[in-house]
C-alpha cells in the first residue's frame, strides 16, 4: 500500500476543518458594513466600526 | 465524520511516522522558547495560483513548492514566512479560505487536552510533521481555528517585526471574555481588560509580551476568526496592489482607526488579514 505522510493528512485534515468552519465566515456586519463576498455585492460605511484596532 | 477522519489519519500517522516526505523548516532556533507567541501561518485556499499571485504583489513574497504536496512555502527575502495549502486536495468544497496561525506550546499533547477541557474541539489530532514538531489543528469555543505546534528546532527569537512581514493578531470573538477565559486555560496567558477605549477588549500576554488581542466579533452569523495582521510601509499604496490582484478593501483607513495606520481586506479567494503601518518608537511598541 502506497505510503502516505503525515503531512499530507495535516493538509486533509486542515482543509476538511475550514471546508466546515471557513465558509461561514462570510462577513455581513450589522453595524454599517456590508459584505457579501460570495455574491458580488460589496458596500462599506465609512464608519463602520470593524472591531479590529491593530498592533499598539 | 470527523471522527472518523481522525481514526484514519491516526491510523496512517501510525504507519508512516514522519521519516518520509518532505520536510519542513525549521520554525525557529535552538534554545529558544517563546510558548503562546504565534510562530507561524498557513493560509488554507481553494486557489494557491491565485494566492501567490497576490500575495507575491501585496508583500513581495516568492515562493517555493515543497515536492508535490500541494504545500507551499512563502518566503520573504528568502526565508519562510508562511505556507499555502492547497485546499481542492481535500475533495471538498472550500468556498472560502482562511489563515490559519500555530501558538507555540510547550506539549502539543497537554494543550490540545486543555483545548477540550476548556471546550474547544480537536481537527487534527497532535502529530510529528518532519522538520517541524508536533503539531494539532484545533476549534476553540466559538469556533475561531488555529494551530498548536511545539517546534523541533525551537521558536522564533523576538524581533522587531520586518516590512510585509507578520505582525500582529486579533481574534473577534462573539463573546470576548468568554474566549479570554478559554486561551487563558489553554496558554497560560496573563489576559488584561479593556484597553483601546473597548471594555471588552483583552490584550493577551505571555512572556511579558503582548502577543494577540481579543476584540467583540462585529460579524452576524459567524464564528470567530483570526485576523493575522501585516506591517507594511503603506497602506494606501498596498490596498492600490490589493485590489488590483483581486483582493478586496473591507475597511478603508480611518484617521479615527489608529490615525488611519490599518486596514482589513479579503484575499482573492476570502481570507481575512489587516495590514498595517507600525512604528514602535511612536506607537509604544509592545
Amino acid at each position: 500500500m502506497k505510503r502516505v505522510s503525515s503531512w499530507r493528512w495535516l493538509i486533509l485534515a486542515i482543509g476538511m476543518a475550514a471546508s466546515a468552519v471557513a465558509c461561514t465566515i462570510t462577513p455581513g456586519l450589522s453595524v454599517g458594513l456590508d459584505v457579501d463576498y460570495y455574491g458580488g455585492k460589496f458596500h462599506v460605511s465609512p464608519a463602520a466600526h470593524v472591531g479590529i484596532t491593530g498592533r499598539p | 465524520m470527523k471522527s472518523s477522519w481522525g481514526l484514519v489519519m491516526l491510523a496512517v500517522v501510525a504507519m508512516t511516522g514522519c521519516q518520509r516526505g518532505p520536510q519542513f523548516p525549521p520554525l525557529g532556533e535552538p534554545g529558544v522558547s517563546r510558548h503562546g507567541a504565534v510562530v507561524w501561518r498557513d493560509l488554507v485556499t481553494p486557489d494557491p495560483a491565485a494566492a501567490m499571485e497576490f500575495y507575491g504583489e501585496l508583500f513581495g513574497w516568492t515562493f517555493e513548492p515543497l515536492g508535490d504536496t500541494g504545500y507551499v512555502l512563502a518566503l520573504l527575502d528568502g526565508q519562510p514566512v508562511a505556507g499555502i495549502l492547497d485546499a481542492q486536495r481535500t475533495g471538498r468544497p472550500v468556498r472560502s479560505a482562511l489563515w490559519l496561525q500555530a501558538i507555540s506550546v510547550p506539549d502539543v499533547r497537554d494543550a490540545a487536552r486543555a483545548v477540550v477541557k476548556a471546550g474547544g474541539t480537536i481537527h487534527y489530532k497532535p502529530s510529528m510533521l518532519a522538520g517541524r514538531g508536533r503539531v494539532a489543528v484545533v476549534e476553540d469555543a466559538e469556533g475561531a481555528l488555529f494551530q498548536l505546534v511545539t517546534s523541533s528546532s525551537g521558536d522564533p527569537a523576538v524581533r522587531e517585526p520586518a516590512q510585509n512581514n507578520w505582525l500582529w493578531a486579533e481574534l473577534l470573538a462573539g463573546d470576548t471574555e468568554r474566549a479570554a477565559t478559554f486561551y487563558q486555560a489553554v496558554f497560560g496567558y496573563e489576559v488584561v481588560a479593556g484597553g483601546e477605549g473597548d471594555p471588552s477588549y483583552r490584550t493577551l500576554r505571555a512572556g511579558d509580551e503582548a502577543q494577540a488581542a481579543i476584540l467583540a466579533n462585529p460579524f452576524e452569523d459567524t464564528r470567530s476568526a483570526w485576523i493575522p495582521f501585516v506591517r507594511v510601509d503603506d497602506v494606501a499604496a498596498t490596498l492600490a496592489r490589493c485590489e488590483a490582484k483581486g483582493g478586496r478593501v473591507v475597511v478603508a483607513p480611518d484617521p479615527a482607526r489608529r490615525r488611519g495606520s490599518l486596514a482589513l481586506v479579503l484575499d482573492p479567494s476570502g481570507a481575512p488579514l489587516a495590514v498595517q503601518t507600525w512604528n514602535p518608537e511612536t506607537t509604544g511598541g509592545r
